[in-house]
């Protein structure tokens, strides 16, 4: 046998090298238009995008983009501003200027006194491709700044999608099952508005989300873990 | 007298594979893991990355650095072989690298750095084709984007007869052992070493052999990837 | 406590830390002395003498003994020798890097020695095979695959686990000349089971076996070794924090009750009483 025909079973499922679309004109997300046709680059399962064939991965890094809310750790500080440990790869840094309202003058402001040392901020990405660290802002969300809850949960990043799910769906029977607010940050981490039980109901359902990702039904089982009908 | 089959010291055909199993996702801290046993050998990977590279002046602009690690524990070898890196350990560890870069997309993160991490627990023959085989799942397991898998079989000579996977009695005794890596789908070699003497026909030969070997390997490969996907169904 | 670099899990979680353990609570959901669930595998690697795989939580210690025979110290020519080393592995976590042992792989090889070796778990003189000039050697490795906390005490059990079940060659045989690789192989005599017990000071509160979240918010550790006799025979203080004398005695107290449990999960997994000659 071959490897192209060893392939050929559960075409659903792919790993990183089998072809998924002959038309490269189809190429979604993960996949890489090689002579052979369009390739996974991933494990994962396929999906079909309007015309296009992405692949949602199994696993994989946090690739920051434009726009992204991401909720991270400061790390250090620099002459102007604090780096921000955000998960991924590289450090994030937050310009001084975004918190003292484009008036920073370091012989009055301390950078301590706003953000220290292990402090948990929510930020938005404002460039991501940039030499040396991404650009964070404060600004464009009422909620960003440092987080007042303790209450956070690390979550693979390729999970973020199905927990908010369709149109934010998973995300409110989450909210509303534990009368909590749930924040979400693009680089896996959420943070819970809430009380300590709540935060706990939610860890175990998002633990479910994040192993059963596939799972038919999974959103009846998330609902009856959230109300209290725990299952086996 | 009629022609016996041909046994080998262990009992095996010359075209079969010591008996193997692969897992995927066995360490926590790591972003991506996997463990091969094939015969005797128990081999562990981590893989962690793609994540900031050090020192950063060396960092490159393009790509991602690919640094790898072949280690063995000091009770994995019938002699105790003490922890530092040995320079059969630095060479085996540069050859991996070179097996799996190929396959790896590195352009898509530059100025970072994946590290590969093999610890060879128990060893007995074909240690370095096996790592390759375990390192591409705990790669593919990490999320790290590749241009297809890459896997690895050894063949050789041992008794004057072309044999598939010599453990580690026949890589001894035996007059050739050939260790081979190559990207299935692609069908392109990424590893190739020989130590001993062969013929050009015996070679020939070998290298057909370990490649079907290594594509029973793929077979468990997928299998293995796929699983971790079925288990969240 | 740790300086070294964690990943943003360990620095998110180890947030909760201060907010539960007001409570008595742990983010685990753990009692203050309990220790997470341990899985003990002995014999698993064939080449090795003696082995054994240890997973506490999510902590993977593995754990080989090899024999050579060498020539005895100076200072006791009579007696075998024993090296206990361990390396926490760059596939352990994050700020792992590989390298020559750090100041903190060399104290947790000194701690672990310092407890096989302060129980008397060997009796060195079993081992001298020709006073003066061969002996057996003992050489004890283990490495830590994963740490997701507390290394000292899973890589206690890792060595302990693989030296009660180690096979050694029959003392009687190699003076009579035989090649060790010739050898009989017999149980190691054995003759006593320490069992590590570390806590972790949290804001005033011990917790037993803390996890990296724990850790690395610590203000000091306190590792203390018992043997079977529930007698002490190694104590490390570890971190640049402090510990009351009232914490080290209420220590003392828990390590006696949970050492018990955790010594008795070892002598079901290996098989071998403490005490067995």
């Amino acid at each position: 046998m071959s490897g192209e025909e060893i392939l050929k079973e559960d075409k659903n499922i792919v790993v990183p090298g089998e072809v998924v679309e002959r038309d490269p004109k189809k190429a979604g997300e993960n996949t890489k238009v090689t002579e052979r046709g369009v390739v996974s680059t991933r494990l994962g399962v396929i999906q079909k995008v309007g015309r296009k064939i992405s692949i949602i991965p199994y696993s994989g890094p946090y690739r920051p983009r434009d726009g992204d809310l991401v909720i991270g750790v400061v790390v250090g500080y620099a002459p102007n501003g604090w780096f921000v440990d955000i998960g991924a790869g590289v450090k994030a840094f937050l310009p001084a200027t975004e918190r003292f309202k484009g008036k920073f003058d370091p012989r009055i402001h301390d950078l301590k006194e706003a953000f220290k040392l292990g402090d948990v901020l929510a930020a938005k990405i404002l460039v991501a491709e940039r030499l040396g660290a991404p650009l964070l802002t404060l600004r464009g969300n009422k909620n960003l700044g440092k987080m007042s809850t303790n209450w956070f949960i690390k979550v693979p990043v390729v999970k973020i999608a199905r927990i908010i799910g369709k149109k934010g769906s998973m995300l409110r029977i989450l909210e509303k099952g534990t009368n909590s607010r749930v924040m979400v940050g693009q680089n896996g981490v959420l943070a819970i508005e809430g009380t300590y039980e709540a935060y706990v109901k939610i860890k175990k359902a998002v633990n479910l989300i994040s192993e059963k990702t596939f799972l038919k039904g999974l959103t009846e089982q998330v609902s009856k873990l959230i109300a209290g009908e725990e299952n086996a | 007298m009629p022609e016996k089959k041909y046994k080998r010291i262990d009992g095996r055909a010359p075209d079969e594979l010591r008996p193997f199993s692969m897992r995927v996702g066995i360490l926590k801290n790591a972003d991506g893991s996997a463990e091969i046993r094939l015969g005797k050998n128990w081999i562990i990977i981590a893989v962690y990355g793609p994540r900031e590279y050090y020192p950063k002046f060396e960092a490159s602009q393009e790509r991602a650095i690919l640094n790898c690690r072949y280690h063995m524990v000091p009770f994995s070898t019938t002699e105790r072989k003490p922890p530092k890196p040995s320079r059969r350990e630095i060479e085996l560890s540069k050859v991996i690298r070179e097996a799996l870069e190929p396959a790896l997309i590195l352009e898509e993160f530059p100025e970072m750095g994946i590290d590969v991490y093999i610890e060879v627990i128990q060893a007995s023959g074909g240690t370095r084709v096996s790592s390759i085989t375990a390192a591409s799942l705990a790669l593919a397991d990490a999320g790290i984007p590749m241009r297809d898998l890459v896997v690895g079989c050894s063949a050789g000579k041992v008794d004057g007869k072309i044999v598939l996977d010599l453990n580690e009695e026949e890589d001894k005794e035996g007059e050739a052992d050939l260790a081979l890596a190559l990207m299935p789908s692609l069908n392109k070699i990424t590893l190739l070493q020989m130590d001993g003497q062969l013929a050009p026909d015996e070679f020939k030969e070998a290298v057909e052999l370990a490649k079907k070997g290594a594509l029973k390997l793929y077979k468990a490969q997928i299998e293995a990837l796929r699983k971790r996907i079925e288990e969240m169904r | 406590m740790r300086e070294k670099k964690q990943p943003l899990s360990v620095y998110l979680l180890s947030k909760q830390v201060r907010q539960l353990i007001e409570l008595n609570k742990r983010i685990d959901g753990r009692d203050l002395y309990s220790f997470r669930e341990m899985r003990i595998k002995t014999g698993i690697v064939e080449k090795a003498d003696g082995s054994a795989v240890v997973e506490l939580g999510k902590t993977m210690v593995v754990a080989g003994v090899k024999f050579e025979i060498g020539a005895p110290f100076p200072d006791s020519p009579d007696e075998g020798i024993l090296i206990v080393e361990g390396e926490i592995l760059p596939l352990a976590s994050v700020s792992e890097e590989p390298g020559p042992p750090t100041e903190e792989e060399i104290e947790l090889s000194r701690v672990i020695d310092r407890g096989i070796r302060g129980a008397k778990v060997i009796n060195l003189k079993d081992l001298a095979i020709k006073p003066g000039e061969k002996v057996l050697k003992v050489f004890v490795d283990f490495n830590v695959m994963n740490d997701a906390g507390n290394v000292i005490d899973a890589s206690n059990i890792a060595v302990i686990s693989a030296l009660l079940t180690a096979k050694y060659p029959d003392i009687k045989e190699l003076k009579g000349g035989r090649d060790i690789n010739e050898a009989s192989r017999v149980q190691l005599p054995t003759h006593n089971i320490p069992i590590s017990v570390t806590f972790a000071n949290l804001f005033g509160k011990l917790v037993v076996d803390p996890i990296t979240e724990e850790e690395v918010i610590a203000d000091a550790r306190l590792t203390l070794t018992l043997t079977s006799e529930e007698r002490i025979c190694a104590v490390q203080k570890g971190g640049s924090g402090t510990l009351t004398f009232n914490q080290l005695f209420e220590a003392l107290n828990i390590a006696r009750r949970v050492s018990n449990d955790i010594r008795k999960l070892v002598i079901r997994e290996t098989g071998v009483r403490h005490g067995q000659e």
